[in-house]
């Protein structure tokens, strides 16, 4: 039988190459969906897609046949549409049998519009790449000259360019001599070397600019007010083949402009699909790429799969225990993927203890799981573990590096020793999420009557407290936005100030006790905007002004934040959550949502999310059916279908173990007890409340220092120094011999193998495999310092990736 | 293994780049060297040679002896040594890629003969076979004296430089650089590839230097204002200074290989020293004559913004965009004072004319005066709002300055506004002033130069970066001239009109006092004519009267005649009948006599019948003595009857001929009294006419007298037309100069200045 299918797939594959095994077409779209034509000036990009019953998406626009019912309307080059005279019209495009037709309407035809300094010049730096951080757009410029980051500041970018130096930059005489032009085409040194053509389009724009005399725009020109990027997706058969796109921009006139000309177009995954300055997308090798415009201060996304061309998929059915299986497996269908098998007992059951409660089975736990012939054995033992303290201890680490819990010169050791007390009795009783941060934000009283208000004691800066609240709460940076538009996402310097405005009423006075801050609602304070000083009213990020007339500006955020209305909040801890159980969110970074970071498997986000809002943010349910879940049962082995895949859960990934359940496994298996300030010795790493506390093993391991509310915060990194300390520092040897036991086992007249076996179970979780038996064996032949080998093997065991790493 | 390190030793020879020289000549095919003396003499000589020799030197230029051909002419050098030909001005002249085509008015030379030129220049340039170094240039500047006083002879002006534009855009670039001649009203412009000099004074262009090395951001005159030098180039790319002779617009030393433009520069007091800097941060002095470096410098940390040597040649300012302001000895290089206040790029220094102050301005907004002494801040003013970017301290010790503010401004040295210039059309770039004319000259980015009288304020004209091409300005000055022409003529004609129209009014009144003279004397004759015909009339009457008279008489006598002879009649009658009753009464009487008688005798003693009988008888007596008188009487009547017929005829013929000279005489009489009223008549109408002729005499005169107004009128006219024609004449000139100015080249230009 599989010699036949063998055969088959030979045959498929062969087939493949042949035009008639094309699977038949579908659908067609043309985009964008109407044309809009207004003066001379403007052009539209029409592309055609046709989407193949194999999903295969191709792009035929070449190959359609346009037909304009008006003829007199518009002229066309390529696919590019040209206004040639006033009035509506129908383009009607054919290709393969089927049709479409797209409403076109002209106006001002005959008229010019006048160059524009902020539609037409500005996004040439853009696209050209002049106004990015590295070069002019870096916060003191380049070579003596600044733009404002991806624009973000055209009036200053206007200025710069006419006025700073003047006489140097432009030459309104000979325009071709402006310096500007000059090093853009790279007749001169540049730095940056040549940006584009002398011929180019984008050139001739700026040289039309300063031979108009390098008019200023009026105050009334029309703003950019959204970007489109056709096609959403699509399924590129093979390497090379190739996806024009079209880019179409609305302005706040009411007209929209072809913009694939002038957008700047990037794609998050140059191996699998690279997009080209004039907007082609051309297939690499297989995977996904999120294929990104952005113009003005918009960034669009579409979403474009690769697969290997003439790809034959048997869609054989996958397992799947709930809807985060069904979720997942949807999306390996999509890419084509088999998702790897189940992980065997050993590795889950080592997995499930590592990442629910930070510690690896005992011994005894290890027997009664293997042993157990329980069908729903795994349901048990998650059940099991999700009732420990310590899965509640892990969590409130976890919370503790998101919330900053680090005593400093501002917040004293009290405080966040009773802060974190607080969190762990949230986390213990499992009030739900929304609840909990409704209680953070809106936090009023003494930092120690009322710990919460530490959120507002670490943080005394209003304007970091809005980043912390967006990175926290919605996992969103928008630092970016706080000296320009952010650059890769739809935040503008104003919804930055107006965010921070709800932080601006944050009363702080000192309490009794010096080291008690009493936080307050002062009812007064406000943000002004840095570019011109206006009063930044409270907007909701993405949610829409806010009324806080004569509420708590902070009540009003939580009220809205931790609600079903923000679709970031459950979004966000779902991602949370869901990447400490594989490694990698479902957005990752967690704490970077935006739109040029899409979720790799939107749908399984929103379902998640969903639920967790429906299950009052159930915070140990979500825990269970991830656990539960196929996808996160898998195996760490990859098959050939999914060997590249890192982000689809195709597999489960190798996570190297945090730092904090590091030590904690490394003494739970040493039997030993570490000490750390302030705990009782055997107090394990992750009860540390204080981010300030730490020890050599945490900080190389990469303990989060709780400074930042960034998730970059916890290094989850190998590194030599990690191997060298293990290696030769004093944790690992030092702990083998103050554990003692092997003493105790010796002392038992354990026979070596035995005590061989019973290392691997409690380091490894599994038996020892017959060759590494073997290959012990050796060790322990007549005459040999047992007790040495042991230990030495003891040593190996702890440094083996296979301990290191949760698998 | 030994075959390694042999392998290594082989391969570390191969890298050497003796070895790699060598094996790329052994392996390139042989090229014949060409050079001067053996191949491009002889092309020289026969093609170049008539104009551009040692004699005539055409353009300055002198082909056919290596070192003066090397030299170049009067716009520059000709032929690179960098082996670039197509940047070779010799090579794109026989090439006609270049005006003016070379040879003049012939065929271009043989492609073999410009494909030698070429390899030649490409293979160097080289002289003969033996010689591989590059000729020194030989710059023509000469040391001279320093000094703050006013140089002796002419001021120096641009004389015969072409002024057409080398390359004209459709609008101008910002004022990058300007910079006005201390001595003479000329102003340097830099446009693109190019430096335009104008007089200040007509604010016409006078010159166009080339300077293909890109656009000038720094123009100097140099002390005395015979030089004025340029520093610039092309952005990112090159720069360099150059230095022309204002007269002759001859580049007469160019100094500096930067690889950016030279943004600041100056030319030492004595012309020895050009210091240049730019955005590479160093500033560099040159030895003038030599084009060596003799220094650079290497402290200022961002781009060399502003230089300028002090008056006295012994300082030398630098500043730079991060604050920087170094002062150094101008001779040794070494740091003299390091001044630190400005808060911002600094833009511009100018030294006092005493070479104890300086002057700098920046971004920061501030002028700031420094003194040499000890080097401290002396004065520090806000100058303009936004930043200041060009200032400049006047020979006559005033502070011209401009900025961000759109306005230019005058201080004196303590920092007081003299004047503020506003109207820029955008930020002012540069500044500059033109004592001699008093006049402030400001650029600003639109690249207009604003030209103001300093004393009032009053705008002047203007300048600009992008002069319109000669024969442009040719069209439009021709087209002014026909409108100053005709308005000219206008005003003559106006004036002549006006003229005429007083000269007109002159003869009338002339004519009109002539006619009523002329009337006037007319009134004599008729007045002596009507009395004449007055004394005729009298005659005629007296004759009348005459005539009457004797009419009269003539009448009387008729009558009387008549008369007589009808007393006589009636005598004759009467004394007939009288006869009759005598006869009768005698008869009667005798009767009565004899009755009596009787009576008597009857009664005789009666008395009374007695006196009755004798008065009867005495009258019977009488009547009968009657009867015989009568009948006497009657006689002699009757004897004198005919004698009173013929009395009467003849009366009654003297009558008749009375009657008829009466007749004549009142006939005469009425012809006399027609002449009389006539004669009259005429008087009158003489007399009328005459004086309508008075009064309208009278009244041209008085409108033939020229009142103030019109005087006025005149005089405006007069004025007007003047002008017009100065005018119009000032517009020929212009336009002479400018057709002289047609074809104008630098290579003709030099030769008509000799």
């Amino acid at each position: 039988m599989p010699r036949i299918s063998m055969l088959a797939l030979a045959i498929l594959c062969l087939t493949g190459a042949t035009a008639f095994a094309q699977s038949p077409l579908v659908q067609l779209n043309v985009y964008p969906a109407d044309i809009n034509l207004t003066t001379n000036k403007d052009r539209q990009l029409v592309v055609v897609q046709a989407v193949h019953a194999d999903g295969i998406t191709r792009d035929v626009a070449k190959e359609a046949t346009f037909t304009l019912a008006n003829p007199a309307l518009c002229r066309r080059e390529g696919t590019t549409f040209y206004p040639t005279g006033d009035g509506a019209t129908e383009l009607k495009v054919e290709y393969g049998g089927q049709m479409l037709t797209v409403p076109v309407k002209v106006e001002k035809a005959a008229e010019a519009r006048s160059i524009s300094f902020k539609l037409d010049v500005m996004p040439v730096w853009m696209k050209t790449g002049c106004n990015t951080g590295s070069c002019h757009g870096a916060a003191r410029g380049k070579d003596g000259f600044r733009l404002s980051l991806f624009g973000y500041d055209p009036d200053g970018d206007y200025l710069r360019l006419t006025r700073e130096m003047p006489g140097r930059r432009i030459d309104l005489g000979v325009p071709d001599a402006s310096l500007t032009i000059e090093k853009s085409i790279g007749v001169v040194p540049h730095t940056g070397g040549k940006r584009f053509e002398r011929e180019s389009e984008l050139c001739q724009t700026v040289i039309d600019w300063i031979s108009a005399g390098c008019p200023q725009d009026p105050a009334t020109v029309a703003t950019c007010v959204a970007l489109e990027l056709f096609p959403k997706s699509g399924v590129l058969d093979g390497e090379g083949s190739t996806q024009q796109v079209t880019a179409r921009a609305k302005y706040s006139d009411g007209t929209d402009r072809d913009v694939t000309a002038l957008a700047l177009f990037l794609s998050n995954n140059d191996t699998s699909a690279t997009i080209s300055p004039d907007g082609t997308i051309t297939a690499g090798t297989r995977g996904e790429a999120f294929v990104m415009a952005r113009f003005a201060t918009f960034t669009v996304g579409s979403h474009f799969v690769v697969l290997p061309k003439g790809l034959v998929y048997p869609d054989t059915p996958k397992p799947q225990v709930n809807y985060i299986d069904e979720l997942v497996n949807l999306k390996l269908k999509k890419l084509r993927i088999d998702p790897s098998g189940k992980a065997a007992d050993e590795a889950f059951l080592r997995r499930i203890y590592v990442d629910l409660i930070g510690s690896v089975p005992s011994e005894e736990e290890y027997a009664r799981f293997m042993t157990s012939t329980e069908a729903d054995k795994r349901d048990k033992l998650i059940d099991e573990l999700l009732g420990r303290k310590e899965f509640t201890e892990v969590w409130v680490s976890k919370w503790a590096e998101w919330l900053m819990m680090r005593s400093s010169n501002q917040t004293s050791l009290k405080s966040i020793t009773l802060y974190y007390t607080w969190l762990s009795e949230q986390i213990a009783d499992n009030v739900p999420l929304d609840k909990m941060v409704r209680e953070i934000l809106g936090a009023n009283g003494g930092t120690f009557k009322n710990p919460p208000t530490n959120f507002y004691q670490i943080e005394p800066d209003r304007l970091k407290v809005a980043e912390n609240v967006a990175q926290i709460f919605m996992g969103m940076r928008t630092q970016c936005a706080q000296c320009h538009n952010h650059p890769f996402d739809r935040w503008t310097q104003d919804e930055y100030y107006s965010f921070a405005a709800f932080f601006s009423q944050v009363g702080r006075k000192t309490g009794e006790d010096y080291r008690e801050q009493i936080v307050f609602n002062s009812g007064g304070g406000e943000v002004n905007h840095p570019v011109g000083g206006r009063v930044m009213p409270p907007v909701f990020l993405g949610g829409g002004p806010a009324d806080t007339a004569g509420k708590d500006r902070r009540v009003v955020l939580a009220d809205w934040l931790a609600s079903p209305k923000n679709p970031y909040f459950a979004q966000n801890f779902t991602n949370r959550i869901w990447h400490h159980f594989f490694g990698i969110g479902i957005v990752e970074p967690v704490d970077d949502v935006r739109i040029s970071n899409p979720a790799s498997n939107e749908p399984l986000l929103l379902e998640l999310a969903k639920r967790f809002t429906e299950s009052n943010y159930d915070f140990k349910a979500l825990v269970r059916e991830i656990c539960r879940s196929e996808a996160y049962q898998r195996t760490t082995e990859k098959n050939a279908s999914n060997e590249t895949d890192e982000r689809n859960f195709a597999s489960q990934s190798l996570r190297r173990i945090k730092a904090e359940s590091m030590l904690d496994i490394l003494s739970q298996v040493t039997n030993t007890k570490d000490k750390f300030p302030r705990l009782p010795l055997g107090a394990r790493a992750v009860q540390i409340a204080d981010g300030a506390t730490s020890n050599y093993f945490l900080t190389t391991f990469g303990r989060a220092t709780r400074e930042t509310a960034c998730s970059c915060e916890v290094k989850m990194e190998p590194t030599l120094s990690q191997a060298l300390h293990l290696m030769n520092g004093d944790t690992s040897n030092a702990k083998i011999q103050q554990g003692g036991i092997l003493d105790a086992m010796l002392k038992e007249k354990l026979p070596p193998e035995q005590i061989v076996e019973k290392l691997y179970i409690r380091c490894l979780s599994r038996k020892p495999l017959p060759e590494e038996a073997e290959a012990l064996k050796p060790l322990f032949a007549e005459g040999s310092d047992v007790k040495k080998s042991l230990d030495d093997v003891f040593w190996a065991l702890l440094n083996s990736r296979e301990f290191l790493f949760n698998h | 293994m030994p075959r390694l390190p042999m392998f290594a030793v082989v391969m570390g020879l191969c890298a050497t780049s003796a070895f790699a020289e060598e094996k790329a000549a052994a392996t390139a095919p042989k090229e014949e060297k060409i050079t001067f003396d053996q191949h491009i003499v002889p092309i020289f000589r026969e093609k170049c040679g008539s104009c551009h020799n040692a004699n005539d030197k055409k353009g300055d230029l002198v082909l056919d002896n290596y070192n003066l051909a090397m030299q170049g002419g009067a716009s520059g050098e000709v032929v690179r040594t960098d082996g670039d030909a197509s940047q070779s001005q010799l090579y794109l002249v026989v090439t006609h890629k270049s005006e003016p085509v070379m040879p003049p008015s012939q065929p271009k030379l043989p492609d073999e003969q410009l494909t030698l030129i070429r390899k030649w220049i490409e293979g160097g340039a080289l002289e003969n076979a033996g010689s591989k170094a590059k000729p020194k240039k030989n710059m023509a500047v000469a040391k001279v004296e320093v000094s703050n006083a006013r140089p002796a002879g002419p001021p120096p002006m641009p004389e015969n430089l072409p002024i057409d534009p080398l390359l004209v855009s459709a609008r101008g670039n910002g004022v990058t650089a300007l910079a006005n001649n201390p001595w003479s009203s000329v102003a340097a412009v830099a446009g693109h590839k190019q430096v335009f000099l104008y007089d200040t004074k007509t604010l016409e262009l006078a010159g166009v230097l080339p300077f293909p090395e890109g656009v000038a951001h720094i123009l100097k005159f140099s002390r005395n204002g015979q030089l004025l030098m340029a520093g610039g180039g092309r952005g990112s790319h090159s720069g360099k200074v150059v230095v022309w002779d204002v007269k002759t617009g001859k580049r007469i030393a160019e100094v500096g290989s930067e690889y950016d433009v030279v943004l600041a520069a100056d030319i030492s007091p004595d012309q020895t020293q050009i210091a240049l800097g730019g955005p590479k941060k160093i500033v560099r002095v040159y030895d003038v004559s030599t084009g060596e470096l003799l220094y650079e410098k290497n402290k200022h940390t961002d781009w060399i913004t502003a230089l300028e040597f002090s008056p006295d040649g012994v300082l030398l300012a630098t500043a730079d965009r991060s604050n920087g302001l170094f002062v150094w000895e101008a001779f040794t290089g070494r740091e003299f004072y390091f001044l630190t206040g400005h808060t911002g790029a600094i833009t511009d220094v100018s030294w006092a004319p005493d070479s104890n102050v300086l002057a700098s301005c920046s971004e920061d907004t501030t002028i700031r005066l420094w003194e040499m002494q000890n080097g401290t801040l002396i004065k520090n003013w806000g100058g303009h709002g936004g930043g200041c970017s060009s200032v400049e301290v006047t020979r006559d010790n005033r502070i011209a300055s401009t900025g961000r503010d759109n306005q230019a401004k005058l201080w004196d040295m303590n920092g007081a506004a003299i004047r503020g210039f506003a109207g820029l059309g955008d930020l002012g770039m540069e500044v500059a002033f033109d004592v001699e004319t008093d006049r402030m000259l400001c650029g600003d980015l639109t690249g207009a130069i604003h030209v103001w009288n300093a004393k009032d304020g009053a705008v002047l004209g203007q300048l600009n970066t992008n002069p319109p091409p000669l024969a442009k300005r040719i069209e439009v000055t021709s087209q002014a001239f026909a409108v100053a022409d005709t308005a000219s003529a206008q005003a003559t004609a106006q004036l002549a009109a006006l003229n005429k129209a007083i000269a007109d009014r002159k003869v009338a009144a002339d004519a009109a006092v002539k006619l009523a003279t002329d009337t006037q004397a007319a009134i004599d004759p008729a007045t002596k004519a009507n009395a004449a015909a007055a004394a005729d009339v009298v005659a005629k009457t007296q004759t009348l009267t005459v005539a009457d008279t004797n009419m009269t008489n003539a009448a009387a006598a008729q009558t009387k005649a008549a008369g007589e002879r009808e007393a006589a009649t009636k005598q004759v009658t009467d004394l007939t009948a009288k006869v009759k009753a005598a006869v009768d009464a005698v008869v009667a009487t005798d009767a009565a006599a004899a009755a009596a008688l009787v009576a008597v005798e009857a009664k005789p003693d009666d008395a009374a019948v007695k006196a009755a009988a004798a008065d009867a008888t005495k009258k019977s007596a009488d009547a009968l003595a009657a009867v015989s008188e009568l009948t006497k009487l009657k006689a002699v009547s009757v004897q004198q009857l005919p004698s009173k017929s013929e009395a009467f005829g003849t009366t009654n013929i003297a009558l008749n001929t009375a009657k008829a000279a009466r007749e004549k005489a009142v006939a005469d009489k009425v012809a006399s009294d027609k002449a009389a009223v006539d004669a009259a008549a005429k008087l009158k109408v003489t007399m009328d006419t005459a004086v309508a002729a008075k009064a309208n005499a009278d009244k041209a005169v008085a409108a033939a007298v020229v009142t103030p107004e019109q005087q006025k009128q005149v005089t405006d006219a007069d004025a007007a037309m003047k002008a017009a024609a100065e005018k119009a004449s000032g517009i020929k000139v212009q336009l002479d100069r400018l057709n002289a100015a047609k074809g104008r080249s630098f290579l003709t230009a030099d030769a008509t200045a000799k």
